[in-house]
């Protein structure tokens, strides 16, 4: 089976355009210790850094780098395509009043501190950053965690590990008269996420867009060169805030259960 | 052809109305409705006067009625087991009560006691159990119970009148008291109601995959506006989600999920009163999907087949024991979420 890493490699060639020398592009394999590869690569001043699917280490030094790095973080919901009109329905209709069920499903050999980050960085994408963080309940195959994005809407988290079904992940904001969905199902093929906004009038379900999230970061990154982007470590930044509140929740929730 | 049971019916609100007679008139010449019996004449009277039965507002005219063969009781919650026990009593073939069938566990123990005595069947109108689309993954999730580790329950439903006024004419509605939601012992106690009144039509399923519920644990619970819950428990070794909210959506979304390393099965029911065929289950495996239903039979109708099959001899009545044991665990977790609401600062103490 081919990482995720190789996924955000093979997009490539379906931006033959973009990226006529594909060769100025460096991935780095988010597995741990990736802070120390990452900094290598920025190190070579390549054209562009793709950072794939992150676990949460926490790091320091790649922050202080040349800024004129461009550094995209390819996480497995965020990147989806989707998630752009998604910000916009979920924002919509989010108050202080609202709670947010994200539900992912993961295969067994994803560990809950990466399928949580990752949650909380497709949260950042549709909602906001997510600045309180508690875990609930962590079983051998379940974790329940609750959270609070910074303009107070309430999260529930839940991570499931199985086989049988992809891994998948679930947004679902109830509101008085109607729902926003979004339903993205794994990140490494072009199936489209589907999200859908039920209000009085019916229910509309978003344009589909067959573009696997991969290529979108690619997309994101040429972007941002092409606007010549002033702080290519943006993503890097949010990716630390994401790590820290993690690690901590983790943290807290070993500590409780162990005293 | 066998003879038609009679049926009385020991309250005759919405439920009565929409969901019962319509399931009896399908029915045809099975059950015949002979006595209405509600505290208020004028509802009694008018729903007999559908059916073309005598009407009454006492208990005992109606269990005192010959012709009542079958009590059905779809009176507020806090009466059915006192009621449940009277019909019992009065030697009837058959009882039918709406969920939940009991309020405590000292009432869940006198049914018991008197099922036990008086041999008179009950069933429990929790038409979920009944309904051919979750019983046919039933007969084919194989390992499930055993395998199964993370079990959600999530109930998304507009309000009721909606399906009610759809399923029929409903004559007259007890209305909703507004919360006082300054007195601390509100919010527990609609958390207890959400139990009893919502979770409880899945709450025998659940149980049917867990081992053991003598060790379950709220970890959280929480009432969500403007009526629902979030709680989370475990028991039996397995991690639990109940979900539920109720608002002006049009939109119903009834779902419950169990999740095992290598099967997830996924049933989707139709909202109550509806009469809408059966739920869909969906049994995934990573090589495949096995869909069963939807079917043209729901719940309730079967509920109702399997009442008269066993009045008439041809299929043993339900375990008592198991009617028990599920009231009692819906008891508990109710308790103990009730008591994680009443536990948790409100925002105002927090601040
Ligand atoms: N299976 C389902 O799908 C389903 C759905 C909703 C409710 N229910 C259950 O059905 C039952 C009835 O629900 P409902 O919405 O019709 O209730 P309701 O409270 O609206 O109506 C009950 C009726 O019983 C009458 N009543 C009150 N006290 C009585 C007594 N002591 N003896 C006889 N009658 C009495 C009332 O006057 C009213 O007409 C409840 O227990 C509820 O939990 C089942």
């Amino acid at each position: 089976m081919s990482t995720s890493s190789e996924h955000v490699r093979t997009a490539l060639a379906t931006l033959p355009l973009s990226f006529p020398d594909p060769a100025g592009i460096v991935f780095v394999d988010g597995v741990p210790g990736w802070p120390v590869a990452l900094l290598h690569a920025m190190g070579s001043n390549p054209a562009g850094i793709v950072l794939v699917h992150p676990t949460p280490v926490d790091f320091a030094d790649p922050l202080a780098m040349d800024p004129a790095t461009i550094v995209v973080v390819d996480s497995p919901w965020a990147s989806n395509p989707a998630t752009g009109l998604a910000a916009r329905a979920f924002r919509a209709v989010a108050t202080d009043r609202s709670r947010v069920e994200c539900r992912v499903v993961v295969e067994p050999s994803c560990d809950f501190s990466t399928a949580l980050l990752d949650q909380l960085v497709l949260i950042r994408a549709v909602l906001g950053p997510v600045t309180k963080l508690q875990v609930q309940h962590v079983s051998d195959r379940t974790l329940y965690a609750e959270g609070l994005t910074d303009t107070s809407v309430a999260i529930d988290f839940s991570i499931v590990r199985t086989t049988a079904t992809p891994a998948s992940a679930a947004l679902r904001l109830l509101t008085d008269d109607g729902s926003v969905e979004l339903q993205i199902p794994s990140g490494d093929t072009a199936q489209p996420a589907r999200l859908i906004t039920v209000g009085p009038d019916g229910a509309v379900l978003a344009p589909t867009q067959y573009e696997a999230g991969h290529r979108s970061s690619l997309r994101r990154l040429r972007e941002l060169h092409a606007a010549g982007s002033a702080d290519g470590l943006a993503d890097l930044r949010c990716l630390r805030a994401d790590v820290v509140t993690t690690t901590a929740a983790l943290g807290d929730y070993e500590r409780s259960t162990f005293r | 052809m066998q003879s038609s049971i009679g049926v009385g019916f020991l309250g005759a609100g919405p439920v009565t109305q929409a969901i019962h007679l319509p399931t009896l008139a399908r029915l045809g010449a099975a059950f015949t409705v002979r006595h209405v019996t509600d505290i208020d004449a004028d509802v009694a009277a008018a729903v007999a006067g559908r059916a073309g039965a005598a009407h009454s507002t006492s208990v005992e005219a109606l269990l005192d009625d010959p012709a009542v063969e079958v009590v059905a009781i779809c009176s507020p919650n806090a009466f059915h087991a006192e009621q449940v026990i009277a019909a019992c009593q009065a030697g009837k073939k058959a009882v039918l009560c709406e969920k939940p069938l009991a309020m405590s566990a000292a009432e869940a123990a006198a049914i018991a006691a008197v099922s036990a005595e008086t041999g008179v069947p009950i069933f429990v109108g929790a038409m979920h159990s009944f309904d051919p689309g979750w019983r046919a993954a039933v007969a084919q999730w194989g390992a499930l119970p055993r395998t199964s580790h993370t079990i959600r329950s999530s109930i998304v439903l507009p309000p009721n009148s909606r399906f009610e006024d759809v399923a029929t004419e409903v004559l007259t509605r007890q209305p909703f008291p507004a919360p006082d939601y300054s007195d601390v012992a509100v919010l527990p106690g609609m958390t207890h109601a959400g139990v009893m009144g919502l979770a409880i039509h899945d709450l025998p399923l659940i149980r049917s995959l867990l081992p053991r519920y003598d060790d379950l644990r709220v970890i959280d619970a929480k009432f969500l506006a403007p009526f629902g819950y979030r709680i989370l428990f475990v028991a039996g070794g397995k991690s639990i989600e109940l979900h539920a909210v109720m608002s002006q959506t049009w939109q119903p979304d009834w779902a419950l999920e169990v999740f095992a390393d290598d099967q997830v099965l996924n049933v989707e029911f139709a909202p109550s009163y509806v009469h809408a065929g059966s739920a869909v289950s969906r049994l995934s495996t990573s090589e495949s999907t096995q869909v069963f239903g939807p079917a043209e039979v729901n719940g309730y109708e079967v509920e109702w087949r399997e009442l008269a099959a066993v009045v008439h001899g041809e299929l043993a009545p339900p375990d008592l024991s198991t009617l028990v044991d599920d009231v009692r665990f819906a008891l508990t977790l109710a308790d103990a979420s009730a008591d994680a609401v009443r536990s948790t600062p409100s925002a105002e103490d927090a601040a």
